[in-house]
C-alpha cells in the first residue's frame, strides 16, 4: 500500500480555468472533484490500471524544488466504455508504459490531496493520447 | 502421369487406381478436419478484432416479436429518469419506513431532498461489489443478454455487469410462498400476445432500487413487461408493487433497449480491485488517506 501525503500544495502546476466537462457523472465524480477548474502537470506514467471499476493513472510530478509527488488519476468511463471508443488494454498499456513522460490535465480534488479526475493526457510528441474526460478519442 | 502411359496397361491401372485411393483419402480426411474458425468479432472488446456491426436495418423487416436473443443495451439518456425507474417527481409517497431506508443511505449524488456525500463517506453497497440487485441491474449502464433455452421452460437473462444471471422460468410453475430473499429474485414468465410479463418476488432488501439510495421490501413483487417493438429495440415497463415501502404502485417510464452487435464483455466486479480503488483513489479523493501497510 502506498502513502499520499496530504495536504499537497499545488506544485509545478500550471493552473487554468476551464468548463466542466459534461460527462456523464459517475460515483462522487461531481463531488469529490472541483469541476471549475482544470489543472495541467507534467509527470512520468508510474501505473496505469485498466480495469473495474474504472481505470486510473498514476505519474510522478516533481516540482521545482525536486519534491516529487505521486498523483493519483481517476478515469471516468469503465474499461468496457473506454473499448467502445477503441481504447483498449494494449492501448493502454503500449501508451502508457511506466516511465512515459506525459501532460495531463485534470480536476482535481476538492480535498486538496494528489488526486485528479482525467480530462485528457498529451504524451512528449504532444499528441493527445485520451481525450478530454477520458472520453478516448476515436481511432 | 505422362511417363507412366509408357508401362505396360496393367501398371498403368495399378497406378492409376493407386493415384484415384490417394485422392479419395485425402479428400476424406479435409472432410474430417475442423473449418475454419468463424472470426465473430472482437470478442465482446476483449480481445483483437473486427469492431462487430449490426446489419443495416430495413424497413419493414420480419423479426420473431417472442425471439429477445441476443445483447441489448438501455439508453438511459433517452429514457425519463437518468438510471431510476422515472424522474424523481414522479416518485409516489414513500411510507415512512421507505423514507427511513432512503434517508439513510448516502450517496455522491442529490437526490429528491437529499444531500449528495463524497463516496468515502457514503454508504453504498456496490462501492464494497456487493449484489447490485435485479431493478439496479435493469437500471445500470451495460448491456443484458437474453438466451432461451432449447426446452422453451426458461429465458435466461445475464447482465455484464457484475456477470449476474436471472432465471424466467416460462413453464407455467407459480411464484414460490414465502421465499427465501435472493438478491435477483425468483422470476416466471408468460407470453400475453407478443408481450412476455414477467413476475418477481423474494428480493433481499439490501440492495438499493436505483443509485439514489431508493429502496423496497423483501415483499416487494415486481412486474415486467417487455416488447420487440423491431428488429433492434426492447421496449420494458417495471412496476413495483411494495407498499412497505411507497403509498402506491412505482411504474416506471418505458425503457429502450437498443440491440447490441457485439457480445457481452466479462465485468465482474472484482473485491480485490474495488476495494484497492477505494484505497487509492476514491478515498484520498475525499481527504481520507490511508497509512501504509495497514
Amino acid at each position: 500500500m502506498r502513502d499520499q501525503k496530504m495536504p499537497v500544495a499545488l506544485i509545478a502546476l500550471l493552473v487554468c480555468l476551464g468548463l466542466p466537462a459534461a460527462i456523464g457523472a459517475h460515483h462522487g465524480t461531481n463531488i469529490s472533484y472541483d469541476r471549475t477548474t482544470t489543472v495541467t502537470m507534467k509527470g512520468v506514467v508510474a501505473e496505469f490500471w485498466y480495469r473495474n471499476p474504472h481505470p486510473a493513472l498514476f505519474i510522478n510530478v516533481t516540482d521545482e524544488k525536486g519534491t516529487a509527488t505521486r498523483w493519483t488519476i481517476e478515469i471516468a468511463p469503465t474499461p468496457y466504455t473506454l473499448a467502445l471508443r477503441g481504447w483498449n488494454k494494449r492501448r493502454s498499456d503500449d501508451a502508457l508504459k511506466p516511465g512515459t513522460p506525459v501532460s495531463v490535465k485534470v480536476h482535481a480534488a476538492r480535498a486538496g490531496t494528489p488526486v485528479g479526475l482525467l480530462q485528457g493526457i498529451t504524451n512528449d510528441a504532444g499528441v493527445d493520447i485520451l481525450g478530454e474526460g477520458g472520453a478516448g478519442p476515436a481511432r | 502421369m505422362e511417363h507412366v502411359m509408357r508401362y505396360h496397361p496393367w501398371i498403368r491401372s495399378l497406378v492409376l487406381g493407386s493415384s484415384l485411393l490417394a485422392f479419395a483419402s485425402v479428400t476424406v480426411a479435409q472432410n474430417n478436419s475442423p473449418s475454419p474458425a468463424r472470426n465473430v468479432s472482437n470478442w465482446g472488446y476483449q480481445a483483437e478484432g473486427p469492431e462487430p456491426t449490426l446489419p443495416p436495418p430495413v424497413p419493414g423487416e420480419r423479426f420473431d416479436a417472442r425471439d429477445f436473443s441476443g445483447a441489448w443495451e438501455t439508453d438511459h439518456e433517452g429514457t425519463n429518469g437518468f438510471r431510476s425507474l422515472t424522474e424523481e417527481k414522479a416518485i409516489p409517497a414513500r411510507t415512512p419506513r421507505g423514507q427511513e431506508v432512503y434517508l439513510s443511505r448516502k450517496t455522491a449524488r442529490p437526490h429528491d431532498g437529499k444531500k449528495a456525500v463524497e463516496p468515502a463517506f457514503g454508504n453504498d453497497p456496490i462501492m464494497m461489489c456487493n449484489p447490485k440487485g435485479l431493478l439496479r441491474l435493469f437500471l445500470y449502464t451495460s448491456p443484458a443478454e437474453f438466451v432461451h433455452t432449447a426446452k422453451g421452460d426458461r429465458i435466461l437473462m445475464t447482465f455484464q455487469s457484475q456477470g449476474s444471471t436471472r432465471s424466467i422460468w416460462m413453464d407455467g410453475r407459480a411464484l414460490p410462498v414465502n421465499p427465501e430473499p435472493r438478491w435477483n429474485g425468483y422470476s416466471i414468465g408468460r407470453w400475453e400476445g407478443d408481450t412476455l410479463v414477467i413476475d418477481t418476488v423474494g428480493f433481499d432488501d439490501r440492495a438499493w432500487l436505483d443509485q439514489y439510495g431508493n429502496g423496497y421490501s423483501t415483499d416487494m413483487r415486481l412486474e415486467e413487461r417487455w416488447r420487440r417493438v423491431n428488429r433492434d429495440t426492447l421496449e420494458a415497463v417495471y412496476r413495483v408493487d411494495d407498499p412497505t415501502s411507497y403509498t402506491r404502485p412505482w411504474i416506471s417510464t418505458t425503457k429502450v433497449w437498443k440491440r447490441q452487435a457485439h457480445e457481452l464483455r466479462e465485468e465482474f466486479c472484482a473485491p480485490m480491485d474495488e476495494l484497492e480503488f477505494n484505497e487509492l483513489v476514491r478515498d484520498p479523493a475525499a481527504g481520507v488517506v490511508h497509512s501504509p501497510a495497514q
